[in-house]
């Protein structure tokens, strides 16, 4: 009986699909192997291969927007649509674009070019057939940020969220490290559960704030792995692009240090692939701008503390009945590891200053 | 009292069902990911009851130091019971947050003992929650020496 359901559902949309397409193209169409993929609790994902008149047959990638969206923050799939647009056009691997359905069965839809690689980061990290993706990953990481950082955000800042002001070197405006702990902060006061780790490290981004960033950029916002599809010949494109924000560089650029996102191997600082000099080394050529590593220090505390506050907003989810679900349960238990890199990180680097003061 | 076994056996023998009599029959690699997490929700469950309120006790006795209670025997003693105890930790706590988030622990000779008791919180929680993480931790500061 499942079956039946999900084939008339398939059936119901391959129909709509196939109107929608050919009103788009005015060309006769054809549509192949339409499959669902795994999706959230708030977007559903369909494989299918499309054929244009008699051309060629393109595998695409159709993403569907179902009810609300899961975080607050998170872009709407026009909002996604668009930002795959303009990173495509300023040359950033991304999975080309293909059409924005405003209103497919009564759900916003756009399709895209489906990539074919590995995603899943555990496997990207240990794979042995990855092996000679690993090396080239770090560079190709880098350079892909900074052209995504290059992308012209004029036309951007109309459709994506500025938590920031537009000013950069006002000093009365608010910096975007200074939105995060604004919002983490009105997350922990919403979850009302007291931790004073998270707390700590709050007072201790506020009070270790690096000064005001010289740019703004676009920010993928969840660069890292899971969310590149990879090949054995490394970098294929870059996905998820829902947490788009303008914001500064250095947050990307931290990202990929969390613990969380080296997958278990712990002593490479970047992804689990690589010490962090082959990736910003390739930023540096590709971007003509210069890292400073203590701003990224900064930055992976930060972004330590965002996931476990994150984590803490996903048990929520659970708890609220909003989207019971296991995954989300357990996250509530995984925030004291989380806590726990983020106090290590400050400790080390209140280390680090005294034993450099020391020695000056 | 109820009868044997008591809720821990009940918890490792459904982790030992799903581990050993359901994750080999299970081929979607999504449901599989979810079983495993469900094994593992299990045993940080075991552990949990495991250790006792041991951890709790702890937690209230250095957040009644820190607010400068342990002086006064009405607001030091131990309440009785478990749901008194964990609404007493909860109520101490969030009182720290505020007072964290106000600036009132920025001084260094204050703030050392709070950063001592946010560590060993969160140390007593990962315990619990994931063991194994703790001693990679270990092995990996050993090398870094």
């Amino acid at each position: 009986m499942t079956d039946g359901v999900i084939t008339n559902k398939a059936a119901h949309l391959h129909a709509a699909l196939h109107s929608a397409l050919v009103r788009e193209t005015g060309d006769a169409v054809r549509i192949d192997n339409l499959a669902q993929m795994a999706g959230g609790a708030s977007q559903e994902m369909w494989q299918l291969d499309v054929t244009i008149a008699t051309g060629e047959i393109y595998p695409l990638v159709a993403r569907r927007q179902l009810g609300g969206k899961i975080f607050d923050d998170a872009l709407d799939l026009t909002q996604e649509f668009r930002v795959l647009q303009a990173t495509y056009e300023s040359g950033v691997p991304v999975p080309r674009p293909r059409w924005l359905l405003p209103d497919l069965l009564g759900c916003t839809t756009y399709l895209m070019q489906r990539l074919e690689g590995e995603t899943v980061g555990r496997r990207i990290v240990k794979a042995p057939e990855l092996a000679a993706a690993r090396a080239a990953l770090p560079a190709q990481m880098g350079s892909a940020l900074a052209s995504i950082h290059a992308v012209d955000t004029h036309s951007l800042r109309a459709i994506l969220p500025a938590p920031t002001s537009t000013s950069v070197k006002g000093g009365q405006a608010e910096t975007p490290a200074q939105a995060h702990i604004r919002r983490m902060e009105s997350d922990l006061d919403r979850i009302g559960e007291p931790h004073p780790a998270i707390e700590i490290a709050l007072r201790w981004l506020r009070q270790n704030e690096p000064p005001p960033p010289d740019r703004l950029v676009l920010v993928h916002g969840d660069y890292r792995l899971g969310n590149m599809v990879v090949r054995p010949e490394g970098l294929a494109g870059v996905l998820d692009w829902e947490f788009a924000h303008i914001g500064e560089p250095a947050e990307d650029l931290a990202w990929g240090m969390v613990r969380e996102w080296r997958f278990g191997m712990d002593r490479l600082h970047f992804s689990g692939i690589s010490q962090p000099a082959p990736f910003f080394a390739a930023y540096e050529a590709r971007s003509g701008s210069t890292i400073d590593p203590a701003r990224v220090a900064y930055w992976e505390v930060l972004g330590n503390v965002n996931w476990a506050v994150g984590s803490l907003n996903q048990a929520r989810r659970h708890l609220s009945g909003q989207s019971p679900n296991l995954e989300f349960a357990s996250l509530g238990r995984r925030c004291a590891e989380i806590e726990l890199e983020a106090l290590s990180l400050i400790q080390a680097s209140t280390t680090k200053r005294g034993s450099d003061a020391g020695s000056a | 009292m109820q009868d044997r076994p008591d809720s821990g056996e009940l918890i490792d023998a459904v982790t030992r069902f799903i581990e050993q009599e359901l994750l080999p029959t299970i081929s979607d690699p999504r449901l599989r990911f979810r079983a495993l997490i469900a094994a593992n929700v299990l045993a940080v469950v075991s552990r949990e009851l495991a250790q006792g309120d041991a951890a709790l006790i702890a937690e209230y006795e250095r957040l009644i130091t820190l607010s400068g209670r342990s002086d006064d025997a009405t607001a030091a003693a131990l309440p009785a019971r478990d749901s008194a105890l964990r609404e007493a930790v909860a109520q101490l706590s969030g009182e720290l947050c505020a007072h964290i988030r106000a600036g009132q622990f920025d001084d260094a000779q204050l703030y050392g003992p709070i950063l001592a008791h946010a560590q060993a919180t969160v140390i007593d929680k990962v315990r619990v929650t994931n063991p194994r993480h703790l001693e990679r931790l270990a092995a990996e500061f050993k090398t870094r020496e």
